[in-house]
């Protein structure tokens, strides 16, 4: 794929072919930065230039930026996993399935590269039975639900698919505790028995992980259905990550996925999944593999996306926003509450949403 | 002007920084106060900061400014005439938010006999008004924000920029130093009324000169106190310095091994004081017998 | 029931003269500890101990007497440690 702007061709290229950094001269490094940075992959370029060598031939202004984004991500991934433990230790004795999902799961299944992997809050996938037990329990062992206002609170409970955040009161990270999926109002439906059926022990921890992939439909749902894209390159690098870790692992991973895929009516999901890691990152998926997924999206359907997407994945230059990106964006955006929630309620919450945007902005932002 | 295109670069201590703005009012302030800096031309630059105006939505007479970094507004605007205030303060959260390769210790820093004093901040400490009048007779200015430590070198990095005094301070300030550059004050900030210092020109010619810590003091103002130096427990300085600093627990025992090091290294205060005048003599006389 | 501290060994201790600050790593946490509770911690970490066999060594090392006040003490403290993550139960 060619990418539409130098500045994706600096990050892409730094990415997929680290050797070229090598070359790089200072005002490209100083790009690629901003750019991985807005992105959260300031963590992998750090561990990509540390695997090539080339940590002592970048500039120092360089290295301290990656320097402190390792140090950051570290300290991110002890605090989930020190979570985990918290939260199997006030859980003990009930008994429950709890299942680690996004970044916690990836650093306990060894994934590549997930010490560089900025990752701020917990998310488990529980029982629906248990999910107020466990509230409750949580509760007892001083876990609060984040402040929040009795809108949200309705929209967590009701229209989503968590119950509100919960922070520890001595802590900081934000534990989010799912029962399924996908939002409880949106035309997909998981069966979540499947998932707890096929979900994997770990080795020193109560916690179970999603199956290969269980996990990597998982990283799809979230790329392609819940979120907005925007920015969302890192979650892209995700799912082609998991792919070629577990394809790696297992030759039958391709069909068993596309075979899960169907089983779970991920079918329209997944394709866009295989398409867009495809097309970005050149993810080695054997040829025919997509024929055999029941249900893809429509040609039209498809070459929208094609257009959508990845402007709105790739970050947007920091001096030079295009409107055209924005427009993409908001597109996408709509679609994907659309998605979530019919337009009856869409329409309301957006309203709301829009009176508090900068908020969220800027807590993302001090991420 | 530079201001418009290229934007403003200059070298804050160890990070090169980048201001944008089209903010007339404000150009004319950075060109008094910005006025010793370092030129940066021809290097990384760590920080792209500008600053914009645009109509307030709740009086669109009335102008607002907002503080950008790499394109991102990450908190509300503000008046126009608070323009110079959001400039210091988006940078100090840039630094606060960014920076993991050092120990950011929330302190004020002075130098004197190539040793570094520390007056770690919290409420009612004035470390502010302390570090301005320390740096105008005697001390070389460190920093009256951050204490930058290389936690591998175990030294600190100078960082002088503005100062920015508050309310009474301001006034007492100029009486103090008269020979002291002050820019506007701002009224009704979140902070009071602001006023912020020019950083002595000496300070800022040897900004590239790193020191090792000598003393960590804890300063109190107390209307009319006399000025008392009083050692502290080890402990009770490793917490409150811990506690202290920004990102202590993001470096983990890095953090803890370098917040040993300066406990264990350093001699160990707190501060009382009201005057002055009192207080410089009281701290020249310490570090002159150390 | 029993306690101990598995992971003492891996903490970072920083002794001031009986008063300690202590780094742990899985948490990422430090501590403020006096002598006795240390002595808590480095006992819990030889083998596991209950509640009583932890009142009595640490009421003879201090010279207190284990009276009602003293062992509530403990049990806060060891109910404290166990939500740290600093100790945990014999299971």
């Amino acid at each position: 794929m060619n990418p539409d702007y130098r500045h994706h061709q600096i990050l892409l290229e730094a990415l997929k072919n680290p050797e070229c950094l090598a070359h790089y001269k200072d005002a490209e490094w100083e790009l690629l930065i901003r750019l991985a940075r807005r992105v959260k992959l300031l963590g992998r370029l750090a561990l990509l230039v540390k695997e090539h060598g080339l940590w002592e031939s970048v500039p120092l202004r360089v290295t301290s930026q990656l320097a402190s984004a390792l140090v950051q991500a570290g300290r991110l991934r002890q605090s989930t996993l020190w979570e985990l433990n918290r939260i199997s230790w006030a859980l003990e004795g009930f008994d429950t399935t709890i299942v680690a999902l996004k970044g916690a799961a990836y650093a306990l299944a060894g994934l590549p590269y997930s010490e560089g992997r900025l990752s701020v809050d917990l998310d488990l996938l529980v029982p629906e039975s248990d999910l107020a037990d466990i509230e409750s329990l949580l509760k007892i062992k001083g876990w609060r639900n984040r402040p929040i206002s009795m809108y949200d609170e309705h929209y967590y409970r009701v229209w989503s698919h968590e119950i509100p955040p919960l922070v520890h009161a001595e802590r900081e990270t934000e534990v989010d505790i799912h029962h399924t999926l996908a939002p409880l109002t949106s035309r997909l439906k998981i069966d979540t028995g499947l998932l707890f059926a096929d979900a994997l022990a770990t080795p020193r921890t109560k916690v179970k992980l999603l199956c290969p992939v269980d996990m990597t439909l998982h990283c799809a749902v979230n790329l392609f259905q819940n979120n907005e894209l925007a920015d969302d390159l890192r979650d892209l690098l995700d799912l082609h990550d998991l792919m070629v870790f577990f394809s790696h692992q297992d030759a039958g991973f391709w069909i068993h996925l596309i075979d899960r895929a169907n089983q779970l009516k991920l079918g329209r999901i997944l394709y866009y999944g295989l398409y867009f890691s495809q097309l970005i990152f050149r993810t080695p998926v054997p040829e025919g593999t997509t024929g055999r997924l029941y249900a893809k999206p429509g040609s039209m359907e498809r070459r929208i996306m094609h257009w959508l997407v990845p402007p709105a994945l790739f970050p947007q230059h920091p001096d030079k926003p295009r409107k055209r990106v924005a427009l993409a964006r908001w597109i996408l955006y709509l679609r994907s509450h659309l998605i979530r929630m019919p337009l009856y309620i869409l329409l309301p919450h957006l309203a709301y949403k829009a009176a508090r945007a900068v908020k969220a902005k800027s807590k993302a932002m001090m991420r | 002007m530079l201001l418009h295109n290229q934007g403003l670069k200059v070298a804050m201590g160890p990070f090169n920084v980048r201001i944008q703005t089209r903010h007339q009012p404000l150009i004319k302030q950075l060109y008094m106060l910005y006025s010793h800096y370092r030129l940066v031309q021809d290097e990384i630059i760590e920080f792209h900061v500008r600053i914009n105006t645009e109509r307030s939505i709740k009086n669109p007479l009335r102008l607002n400014v907002r503080f950008l970094i790499d394109g991102q507004s990450p908190f509300e605007s503000f008046p126009e005439e608070q323009a110079l205030a959001v400039l210091e303060w988006g940078i100090n959260l840039a630094i606060a938010v960014r920076v993991n390769h050092l120990l950011l210790l929330h302190s004020a820093v002075v130098e004197k006999k190539g040793a570094v004093a520390l007056f770690p901040a919290w409420p009612g400490s004035g470390k502010t008004t302390l570090c301005t009048a320390l740096c105008h007779r005697g001390f070389r200015l460190f920093s009256d924000e951050f204490g930058l430590m290389d936690y591998q070198r175990g030294v600190f990095y100078p960082i002088p920029r503005l100062m920015p005094l508050k309310n009474e301070s301001i006034a007492v300030i100029r009486k103090h130093l008269p020979q002291a550059v002050i820019g506007q004050p701002i009224p009704n900030t979140h902070k009071g009324t602001v006023a912020h210092v020019r950083p002595p020109k000496e300070s800022m010619q040897l900004s590239g000169n790193a020191a090792k810590a000598r003393w960590i003091i804890f300063p109190k103002w107390i209307a009319q106190a006399e000025t008392r130096l009083e050692p502290i427990a080890d402990a009770e300085a490793f917490m409150l310095l811990a506690s202290n600093a920004f990102n202590y627990e993001v470096l983990g025992a890095s953090g803890f091994r370098a917040v040993e090091q300066l406990v264990a290294s350093c001699d160990c205060y707190t501060l009382t004081y009201s005057d002055l005048d009192e207080v410089t003599t009281a701290l020249h006389h310490l570090v002159d017998e150390s | 029931m029993r306690w101990l501290s598995d992971n003492f060994h891996a903490l970072l201790v920083a002794d001031w003269d009986g008063e300690y600050t202590v780094f742990q790593p899985d948490s990422g946490k430090t501590h403020f500890l006096n002598h006795m509770s240390m002595q808590m911690l480095s006992f819990l970490s030889r083998h596991p101990v209950s509640t009583m066999e932890i009142c009595n060594y640490l009421s003879r090392q201090s010279g207190q007497e284990s009276d009602k006040n003293f062992q509530d003490n403990i049990g806060k403290i060891l109910y404290h440690f166990d939500t740290l993550g600093l100790i945990k139960k014999e299971s």
